[in-house]
């Protein structure tokens, strides 16, 4: 199943978004951002199977989390 | 070092004892999971983590706020009103204070002004004045309101009596003139209802370690989502480590360094129980304790309780001709464990009108009983003449 990543502002905002996602039945991991995916040093995230990653992106929005950057799959945020 | 059994009455400096469940937090923080929350990934680095972020949902709910990300973690109520106080004002802003604030509000404010960078002005708190009311509360901050003020902060409850501020009504007036409002509330959080949105407040100062029965080490500023400070203090917080500003992600932007995640994780078990007994319940249980306090201080001779028609947790008194000083370390002496003097508020005790070596302050905690007023009692007539 192909992993998605969305990058957030900070540990907490991935713990809230963690939480709003469960919620909402949707499993993810925190994970903290390795260089390939940031140059901007550390930064925390939620990966899920990217097949929600429309329902991930609405909640996220609805909870007034931002996403500052999206992996689909392998590589630099987009 | 184990201690005689002692009655402890200064529940407004640091309460206690602590609850169970708080110690066992503490405890079970350091043994089993306190890693460094934000900055690995971590189970014991995500478990803090977890943890502290349960903390702040606990809190901005306990506050009627919203969003955990609202509450950042500070050292104690004095670096949070720092963090406020020199984050938000401005070269040439107007700031009022109450006239029973402690020195963690006047003395940052004191320095600003005295660099010439801020003007205040001090607002009558009611207190002690007969016919105060909160529409002439507001009506005395009216009359000292400048084109440039742009804050009024002060006490919700005063640390030196049981007087507090209506500041739900000072709130709608800040904002009906567009000013912010802070608040400390050192010794009222956990002790009275507080709800930010419905009382208008933008900002508000609380310590973990009083009324909320947390540890020391924790203490908290809560935001309204719409307010941005200046940093007090920059350093590591965990995000864009490659970068040499602080990012502006609340509340991680104020939170630069390790953050006491025992002491934050005691501070979420606290709140539960203050939660459970409920405010309600405590406040009335302290208003009971004051008011059997005064009924045996009111024969004692030469006692003067000061502000006596304000109930609550904290019950002022002097002894004529005894220093508070004195009377504070005789009963110390006995067990029994109160303060004199000052209390780090030269406006209170002016507000007052205490002697001018200060008071003895009594403070009360959900953990005290008439009995301990009885040994108290009993001490005092030991040490008067």
């Amino acid at each position: 199943m192909k992993q998605c990543t969305a990058a957030l502002g900070s540990l907490t905002y991935a713990i809230k978004a963690q939480r709003a996602l469960a919620e909402n039945g949707i499993a993810c991991e925190i994970v903290k951002l390795d260089s390939s995916m940031t140059r901007r040093g550390c930064a925390y995230g939620v990966a899920f199977s990217c097949e929600e990653q429309r329902a991930v992106r609405s909640i996220l929005s609805k909870e007034k989390i931002t996403i500052t950057g999206f992996v689909n799959g392998g590589g630099e945020l987009l | 070092m184990m201690l005689p059994p002692s009655v402890y009455l200064d529940n407004a400096a640091t309460t206690f004892p602590k609850p169970l469940s708080v110690l066992a937090e503490v405890n079970g923080c350091i043994r089993r999971y306190c890693g460094n929350p934000g900055r690995g990934s971590h189970p014991l680095a995500m478990a803090s983590a977890e943890r502290i972020f349960e903390c702040r949902s606990a809190i901005a709910s306990f506050l009627g706020l919203d969003a955990p990300e609202s509450v950042a973690f500070t050292l104690n109520t004095t670096y949070a009103l720092n963090l406020l106080i020199k984050g938000i004002l401005r070269r040439g802003d107007h700031v009022l204070i109450s006239d029973l604030e402690h020195n963690s509000v006047l003395r940052p404010i004191w320095k600003l002004a005295a660099e010439g960078l801020i003007e205040y002005d001090v607002f009558p708190s009611g207190c002690g004045q007969p016919n105060a009311s909160p529409s002439r509360i507001c009506a005395g901050i009216a009359k000292r309101l400048r084109p440039n003020t742009r804050l009024v902060l002060c006490t919700h409850a005063s640390n030196v009596c049981s007087y507090s501020l209506p500041i739900a009504e000072i709130g709608a007036f800040c904002h009906r003139h567009g000013i912010l409002f802070a608040v400390d509330a050192a010794q009222s959080a956990g002790h009275l209802p507080i709800d930010m949105k419905n009382m208008h407040i933008d900002a508000l100062a609380a310590p973990g370690h009083k009324g909320l029965y947390g540890i020391q080490g924790a203490g908290l500023l809560a935001l309204s989502p719409d307010l941005t400070l200046h940093t007090l203090i920059e350093g590591g917080n965990g995000l864009l480590s490659l970068e040499s500003g602080m990012p502006d992600t609340s509340p991680e932007r104020y939170e630069s360094g390790t953050l006491p995640t025992p002491a934050i994780a005691g501070l979420l078990r606290g709140i539960e129980t203050v939660s459970r007994i409920g405010i309600d319940k405590i406040s009335d249980h302290e208003r009971n304790l004051f008011d059997y306090a005064k009924e045996r201080l009111a024969p004692m001779r030469g006692i003067t309780v000061h502000a006596p028609s304000h109930r609550g947790a904290v019950l002022l008194f002097s002894a004529e001709g005894i220093p508070s000083e004195k009377i504070a370390g005789e009963l110390g002496k006995r067990g029994i464990c109160v303060r004199g003097g000052y209390h780090c508020s030269a406006l209170g005790h002016a507000t007052l009108k205490t002697p001018p070596d200060g008071a003895v302050r009594i403070s009360f905690g959900i953990f005290n009983t008439n009995a301990d007023v009885d040994r108290l009692i009993d001490a005092l007539g030991d040490i008067l003449p």
